[in-house]
């Protein structure tokens, strides 16, 4: 992709306090319209990751390095150019859109409030414009919804509200972290059919967060890998799935439960992630890592590219390992 | 023929639940109605179905957690609700479970030697250094060591305190163990872990599983034998290729086409299942999945279809089944 990119993110360190860093040096790019996931299992810094795009990191972390979004750097903004941007450019929609959404308003009031915050109009428009977001994302009878609370709508439904309150400004860039995964597995496909109908319809790129592969396979671009808060692999989907190239990758590909094919065995990682506050030296998969030789507990492998259009932080990886022997 | 470990016949189970407000009457919640099934000697059941089918509700009937409103529950031939209550507290060592989440099954006040031996505590057993011994072999059994027995729950990570779920439930050598998404609630390489140590777990003891999750690609993995719940009532019950290979009923169809694909080039638009699930407090009438079939006509408003045998190995609760399976439905009802 040769357009500059929406969302660049570079070298983003996040640690919330000497002994405890989240994220080390994450660097990706979202381009306008693309899907962009981000997957890694409980502690990859994979939603820290998300939460310092959106600024929404409590004031006691420590953040560096940069992200860019239209070319400004929003670690530069106010807090107040900051929430003008979220809600207006970037749309956010969590996991559990109970805990996001207020118990005490209705859903109508609560998409209007978004709608009228960006777009000032009359109340009456507001609530014909909230009409038409409900419909856009399949809530079925809109306006009889738009009169209920939170507590009578079903996990689905408030997911769908969620969606329709990000989108109400048209953002540029939506970030979801983990949309789908307290939702049953039909209410997730036809969440998943409802992000891929809204980019084709908006072109409205989407920053992924889930710890699903199979999510992955069915709605991303291109997918970035975390593990122990850095990025160890990034590639298109089919390069990531056809060949993986850091050892990780592999593994989680090989211990995803799958439909086809023989129910074999599965693979398996072995071992549990490293504790944040004692890191093992050199790579931090090393540990656990079926391939690891002794050169890789002497330093930490870059993330370095394959292909134009793959990068692994893995000193066997092909291409990279005359590097690593040097 | 042989008994089997374990012959469910007819269960059901109905809560009372206050109405809106406190001039509507009550009204009778139908978690489970009229569940029959038998699980063999070192065989896995896969139980899956959405939030509110059932499943768990049936798990803890098994067990007799909870009194069930109809039905039988046979464990080797004996009816559990008619035996003695003293008889059954033994026959409760033969029978154990695993929950979906470790932290709040363990008691975080108790070492994990107790926790682990809890359940010959409650047989009646001393604790004794033969008793240690034990539970320091049942820690290597589960891939944890006994250095681990004198240290705290909330020492471990999710994958391990599941572990040790799994070592308690194992302990008192039963026969049948309820795995209530015992690997939900995991991270994929703990969970691929977790599977394949259930599955070596049941080759060494012998062990029986009724195996409840939501999601068919994880079941797959180990069940033998599906059966799949929707709204208080099993739908389809298949051996498991037969299953997968073809699935009858049109909400196994649709909850096998829910899953997410496994590489990126199958992706493809998929007929979804349109809609929520109703409320189990008022399904709808005749067969509780019609609004959301595609297959649905008139007499699935009206009747309810009964879970029969389709074929000599299957048994689908459809009216259409046969059509469907052929392939015939897919035309004539979809239009």
């Amino acid at each position: 992709m040769t357009a500059a990119p929406l969302l660049s993110v570079r070298d983003l360190t996040v640690s919330f306090n000497t002994r405890f860093t989240a994220v080390r040096e994450a660097s990706f790019d979202v381009h306008p319209g693309e899907l962009v996931g981000v997957v890694g299992e409980s502690g990859s810094g994979k939603s820290v990751s998300a939460l310092a795009v959106m600024g929404l990191l409590p004031p006691t972390a420590k953040v560096t390095g940069s992200i860019h979004f239209e070319g400004r750097d929003l670690l530069t903004l106010s807090r107040r150019e900051l929430r003008k941007l979220r809600g207006r450019d970037i749309g956010i929609i969590f996991q559990e859109p109970m805990t996001s959404l207020n118990p005490v308003f209705t859903i109508g009031d609560q998409i209007t409030e978004a709608v009228r915050v960006h777009d000032p109009m009359s109340r009456k428009a507001a609530w014909d414009r909230a009409t038409e977001l409900l419909e856009k994302v399949g809530v079925p009878a809109p306006r009889r919804r738009l009169q209920d609370y939170p507590h009578q709508l079903s996990g689905g439904l408030r997911q769908r509200v969620m969606i329709a309150i990000a989108l109400s400004s048209s953002p540029k860039l939506l970030i979801a972290d983990e949309p789908t995964t307290a939702l049953d597995v039909t209410i997730q496909a036809q969440l998943l059919d409802l992000l891929n109908q809204l980019r084709q319809d908006f072109g409205t790129a989407i920053l992924l967060i889930t710890h699903n592969m199979g999510v992955m396979a069915e709605v991303a671009d291109r997918v970035v890998v975390m593990y122990a808060s850095r990025i160890v692999e990034e590639a298109t989907i089919f390069d990531l799935f056809d060949r993986p190239q850091h050892p990780y990758t592999s593994g989680l590909l090989g211990s995803t439960p799958e439909l086809d094919g023989e129910a074999h065995r599965l693979r398996t990682i072995a071992g549990a992630m490293p504790n944040p506050a004692e890191l093992p030296p050199g790579c931090l998969f090393a540990p656990r890592c079926p391939r690891a030789i002794p050169a890789c507990l002497d330093m930490q492998p870059p993330l370095l590219p394959i292909s134009p259009a793959q990068s692994a932080a893995c000193i066997l990886a092909p291409g990279l390992v005359a590097e690593g022997a040097r | 023929m042989t008994t089997p470990l374990l012959s469910v016949d007819g269960l059901s189970k109905e809560f009372p639940v206050a109405g809106d407000n406190w001039l509507a009457p009550r009204q009778t919640l139908r978690a489970v109605q009229s569940v029959s099934f038998e699980l063999g000697s070192r065989q896995t059941l896969g139980l899956v179905g959405e939030s509110g089918c059932g499943k768990s509700t049936t798990g803890r009937l098994i067990l007799q957690l909870i009194e069930p409103t109809a039905g039988t529950v046979r464990f080797n031939g004996r009816d559990l609700a008619t035996m003695p209550r003293e008889e059954l507290r033994q026959l409760r060592s033969s029978m154990q479970i695993i929950f979906q989440d470790p932290q709040a099954s363990l008691n975080p006040r108790h070492r994990v030697e107790e926790l682990i031996l809890e359940p010959l505590y409650a047989q009646g057993e001393k604790p004794s250094a033969k008793l240690t011994n034990y539970a320091g072999e049942l820690l290597d059994k589960v891939g944890l060591s006994r250095r681990h027995l004198t240290r705290f729950p909330h020492e471990f990570s999710g994958g391990q305190r599941q572990r040790i779920g799994i070592a308690r439930a194992i302990a008192s050598k039963p026969q049948l163990i309820v795995c209530d998404e015992a690997v939900s609630a995991l991270d994929v390489s703990v969970q691929a872990q977790v599977i394949n140590l259930l599955q070596d777990l049941q080759d060494e003891l012998g062990l029986s599983y009724l195996f409840i999750g939501h999601d068919l690609a994880v079941v797959r993995h180990i069940a033998d034998t599906m059966a799949i719940m929707y709204l208080g009532r099993i739908v389809e019950m298949a051996p498991k290729r037969e299953f997968y290979a073809l699935p009858m009923h049109p909400y196994s169809q649709a909850l096998l086409g829910s899953v997410p694909v496994s590489h990126p080039s199958k992706r493809h638009a998929r007929k979804r299942l349109e809609g929520e699930i109703p409320s189990p407090l008022n399904p709808p009438t005749g067969c509780h999945f019609h609004p959301r079939c595609r297959f649905a006509r008139d007499i699935c408003k009206v009747q309810v279809p009964q879970l029969r045998s389709v074929t000599p190995t299957r048994q689908a609760a459809c009216h259409f089944a046969e059509e469907i399976a052929a392939g015939e439905g897919l035309t004539t009802g979809a239009s």
